[in-house]
Formats: C-alpha cells, structure tokens, sequence
C-alpha cells in the first residue's frame, strides 16, 4: 500500500503545501510598505527588542499572515463539506447565502450595539449564517434540490440579504464607512486578537470535518448506497451543516466575506489527491490558507502603499472559475 | 377596460407621486410653495427648490424607470426567459464598471461622455455572458448563471477601481447604490435623446417582437430575419440600460418585475407591454426615490436598494416556478 501511486501524491501535496504555506506566512512577514531583511525579521521574531521592526513583524504581520491561513482554511473546508453533501460543484460559502447571512447579522449588530464585545461576534455570525443557509435550502428544496436551483436561490437571497445591509448601512453612515471595506473581504489590521477568535473555531471544526469524513465518502456513492453501508443520511448532511456554519461564520466574523476560495480550492485538491474525503479535507485546508495567504500578499503589494481587499483577488479568480464549471457540468 | 383602467390608474398614480415627490425630501414644503413653486408665480426659495432640484430628479427618475423596464421586457421577449433582466445578465455590472473605469481614470470628461462608456461596457459585459453561455442553444437558467459570475467578475472590479480614488469613492459608491441624489437637468438633457430615440425603436419594433413570440419556425416562416432582428433588439436593450446605469448607477430588478407584472394585466401584446410597462418602470423608480429620500430624512436610502429588496423575492418566486 505504501507506495501506491496516490499515497505518493498525497504526501508530496502535503509536503509541498506546507513548504509553500510556510514560506508564504515567512514571506508576508518580510513584505510590505516597510521592506525588512532576513536578519531583521529573523531578530525581531526571536529576540525581545522594543524596536520598530519587532512591532511591525510580531503585532502587524505576522498575525495577520495567521489570519489570513486560519481563515483561508475554515473557508476551504466548508466548501469541501457543502459541495460533498449537496453533491454540487457549484456551491461555497458567499454562492450559497451563507456569507451574506452573517453579514447582515454582523452589520446589524454594529448599528444597534456599536459596543458589543469582540468576542460575541463569532456567534452573531453564525446565527447569520444558519439563517440564510436555511433560507436557501428552504426555498431550494421543494420537488428535489438540484445543484443550479440551489446556486440561483443562493444568488438570489445574497442579493436580497445585501440590499437589506445596504439599506441599513445608508441609515447609518457612520458604521457604514468603516463596514464598506470590511464587506469587500480582506485582512487588512487583522491582529492577535483575530487569531484567538478564529482558532477554536478553525481547529473544533477541522477535527469534527475529518471525523465526518467517512460518512462524507458514503454520502458520494448516493443516497441508496450511504443508506445501505447503515449511515443515516439525515443525521450526517446535519453534522456538516452545522460544521460548514461554525467554518463559515467564523471567517466571515474576523475577514469579511471573501468569495470563492470555497468553491476554486476544494476542486484544486480533488483534481491533485481525489475525492476521499479523510486526505481531501486536510488538504483543501492546508491549500485554502497557502491561497489566502498568497493572495494576501499580492493584495497588499500590487498597488503599494494602497491595498485590495483580498476578496477582490478571490472574485478575479473564481468567477472565471465558477464559469469554467459551469460549461464543464453541462458538457456531460 | 380593464387595460385603460390600469393607464388610467398608473397616470393617476404618478402625477399623486410626482406631487409628493416635490412636496417631501430633505425639507418638506407646505402644498401651496408646492403649487406657487410649480406654477412660477415668484422668484421664492420654493420656485428655485422645486425646478432646479426636485424636478430634475423627478424627471430622471422616470426616464431611467421606463429605461430599464422596456429593456427587460425586450430582453426576457428575446430570450423566451422569465428570470432575465439587465441585472442577472451582468449589464449593469459592466455598464458600472465601464462608467468607474472612466471616471477615476480621466475625471475631467463631461457627464455626457459617461453613458457612451457605460454602453461599450454594458455590450461587453452582454457579448461575454451570451458567448459563455451559448452552446447549441441557450438554456434560460444557464444564462442567468453565467450573467451572474461575469457580474462579480466586474463587480470586484469596480472595488479594485475604487480602492485607489479615495476621493470618489463616497460619490462612487451612492452611485453605484443607484441612487438618484443630485441629478440635476444636465443629466435629464443627457438621458433624453437617448431614452425618446431608444423608447421609440422599441414601439416600432413591437410587432417584430410579438411574431418572435410565436416561434423561431413560425417567424422564419413569416419572412422575418429572425438573428438580425435579435441583435438589434438586443443592441437596443443594451443602450436603453447602459444609458440608465449611466446616470443613477445599478438600480437593480426593475427590468425583471415591471414586465412581468405589466403581462399579468396587459397580456403579451408588445405593442401595449413596451409603453405600458415603460410608464410603470418610471413609476417605480419614482416611488423607490421618493421613499428613499423622504422617509429616513435627513439620510437618503438609494432608490436601488429599495428595488432590490423588492426583487430579489420576486426573483426567488419566478425561480421556483421555472424550476418546476
């Protein structure tokens, strides 16, 4: 078995993402309006020095490189979840409703209680995200869900749940300034306190994903066949719903909602290892974060001193995407 | 009758909406400035408030309504599809996109150069979208997939535009809302010729369009050159909404609803659908304005996102009946 064609693929997908992943999170620490040299990173890193350098490597950068991965990852994991219970190539988490669910809780929140506690916004989001999930699927779902009508019905709420944001956001113009570059999706600012607020979330649910992953392989060989190996259908597609929420809404809670890394990343790493599901999902997550990581980086570089959201670099790259599968699907 | 008792009730409906359009916004004016504004009879503030402000708006309003709705209408009668408007097949993005583009990279050309940008974008955007999506013939709900990826593809950047024009981006993004806030005459005398000409064309050719209803054999069969009579229609469309998104921005769903709620009533007659649903377009428009300027006063709520609330279930409603 060791050395089985694919075995060899996955590890060296593996160690390649984590060389690449490292060298981006090093790279985005070296990178920026303030340009450092190795030996100045490397010092600042390891040695407490009140400098100028250290601040910029240990309090800007770096967390935010590490935003940038947990978020990347949470975002690709969910959408390996959602394309695998919905057997649907089409769907991520901003597609989907999802995002602009717990968008439109969050913008709520800001305007009613511009004081709330950071640490509430995890869960506001979710909420949000439950929410308009559920919208979708319910409007989706009568007469047999298919993979275009649920896409048209996740576009559609988005649409609807963005107008309702932007509606409120124009009532308030003082949240609405600092909530409009947030909505673009991006990391600019993004501290250690991101980090502790994502992490939990990002580590519970990657735990919980790859545990589902056994069932997530039987749900790919159909209903009858999932039904038959004794797994219930119900119960699984409600554990990664669940699962997928607390991704989603996490990273939208500290990054915005950032398009499309759900739907390009988990097709990236079924075309390089395959569709089990115990090898694709630590892969999508180790590839989602090189993906946000990079991007991150080419968002704050490309136009220096101004900077992209880096979900403008994620709708460049997956709207031809999401266009390239849509032609694919109807090939066959 | 029953058809010119909805005219009657339309035309009723909008000379009540132009009246409280001009009565409320930031200031509400008692209804006698209104009508001594109106009629000119001095030089009072209210004279100077009603005609160099509210009525411009007003009348930008309603050209960018009909605009748009008649644009829908051809365009859901050439593609035979319900869930089509400007909006879904990523016009307005591009028109968006195209009108950005120029403003931020040559800000000194006149307001009158905007709608030709938006066009060129607005027919970019459209030969993308047909182009992705034809493949031995159009499916209705492929076509509205790929208008709406090619949509975020250019929404994302008209963000990238703006990242850099610090200055405009709260005009910029107002704008793009498509709110009508400070349209003043120039933009009606902008949008004008291109809307009389645009409205025109279409009612001339409303017969063409009811003989492409019956079929595309029946229509070979009646002489008629069923592809070039589609590009014009199409061309047409295109300049009706680039033109509209050139002046109020993306004020989306307009083209999708007012048609379909103008068929309900009129029937499938072009001849009555396109002026028909060009009056309830502008009042629509108008209305969603007026709303949005007077009810959240001193804050203006941009008339597209009152639209847009308004049609996105109405979208959902028409999707889960072509679904079936």
């Amino acid at each position: 078995m060791l050395f089985q064609q694919n075995t060899v693929r996955v590890v060296l997908t593996a160690v390649v993402g984590l060389v690449l992943l490292g060298c981006a999170i090093l790279y985005s620490t070296f990178a920026g309006t303030m340009q450092l040299d190795v030996k100045t990173v490397w010092q600042s890193l390891w040695e407490p020095a009140d400098t100028v350098e250290r601040a910029v490597v240990w309090d800007l950068r770096l967390p935010r490189a590490l935003t940038g991965a947990l978020v990347g990852a949470c975002l690709a994991v969910s959408g390996v979840l959602m394309q695998g219970m919905t057997r649907n190539p089409l769907v991520e988490p901003k597609i989907i409703g999802v995002s602009a669910g717990a968008s439109l809780f969050i913008v709520v929140l800001s305007v009613l209680m511009p004081d709330f506690p950071p640490e509430w916004t995890p869960f506001v989001a979710m909420a949000g995200a439950a929410a308009g999930g559920l919208l979708v699927y319910a409007l989706a779902s009568q007469r047999g869900v298919t993979p275009i009508g649920l896409t048209l019905a996740g576009v559609a709420v988005s649409l609807f749940l963005n107008a309702l944001m932007m509606g409120i956001l124009v009532i308030d113009l003082e949240t609405a300034g600092v909530v409009i570059f947030w909505l673009a999706g991006g990391l600019a600012g993004r501290d250690w306190a991101h980090v502790s607020m994502i992490l939990p979330w990002a580590a519970g649910g990657f735990l919980f994903a790859w545990a589902l992953a056994k069932r997530m392989n039987a749900l790919q060989l159909g209903d009858d066949v999932a039904q038959g190996l004794g797994i219930s259908l119900e119960k699984t597609r409600l554990y990664a719903a669940l699962i997928t929420i607390a991704l989603a809404g996490s990273a939208v809670a500290v990054a915005g909602p950032i398009g499309f890394v759900g739907l390009v990343v988990p097709h990236i790493a079924r075309a390089l290892v395959g569709g089990d599901h115990r090898v694709l999902i630590p892969v999508s997550a180790l590839l989602g974060a090189c993906l946000l990581v990079c991007g991150d980086i080419a968002a704050r570089t490309i136009r220096e001193p101004l900077e992209w959201p880096v979900g403008v670099l994620t709708a460049f790259l997956g709207g031809p995407f999401f266009l390239y599968l849509l032609r694919k699907e109807r090939e066959q | 009758m029953r058809i010119r008792m909805l005219v009657g009730g339309l035309l009723i409906g909008l000379v009540g909406t132009v009246l409280t359009g001009i009565k409320f916004g930031g200031v509400a004016m008692p209804l006698g400035d209104v009508i001594s504004g109106l009629l000119m009879l001095d030089d009072s503030l209210a004279a100077k408030l009603v005609w160099e402000y509210r009525m411009p708006r007003i009348f930008v309003a309603l050209l960018v309504g009909a605009n748009l709705a008649v644009s829908g209408a051809i365009l859901q009668g050439i593609a035979k599809n319900p869930l089509v408007d400007t909006n879904i097949l990523g016009m307005n993005d591009g028109a968006g996109f195209a009108a950005v583009l120029m403003m931020t990279l040559l800000p000194a050309l006149p307001v009158a150069a905007l709608p030709l940008s938006a066009f060129a974008g607005a027919i970019l955007a459209t030969v993308i979208v047909y182009a992705l999506a034809w493949k031995k013939g159009m499916r209705p709900i492929r076509l509205a997939l790929a208008g709406i990826a090619v949509g975020a593809i250019f929404d994302a950047g008209i963000t990238a535009l703006m990242i850099g024009a610090t200055d405009q981006v709260g005009a910029a993004l107002l704008w793009l809302k498509g709110s009508l806030w400070g349209r003043g005459w120039e933009h009606f005398f902008t949008l004008l010729p291109w809307s009389v000409l645009s409205l025109l064309a279409a009612w001339l050719l409303a017969e063409k369009m009811n003989v492409i209803r019956l079929g595309d054999q029946v229509s070979r069969g009646l002489g008629m050159r069923l592809e070039l009579a589609r590009a014009c229609l199409l061309l047409l469309a295109v300049v009706m909404a680039g033109s509209a998104v050139a002046v109020a921005g993306t004020i989306g769903f307009v083209g999708l609803i007012v048609p379909h709620l103008v068929r309900l009533w009129v029937g499938a007659d072009h001849r009555l659908l396109l002026p028909v649903s060009a009056l309830a377009g502008g009042l629509l428009v108008l209305v969603a304005d007026t709303a949005g300027r007077s009810l959240f006063a001193p804050t203006e709520v941009p008339a597209g996102v009152f639209t847009a609330v308004l049609g996105a279930p109405y979208f959902l409603y028409l999707l889960r009946k072509a679904l079936r």
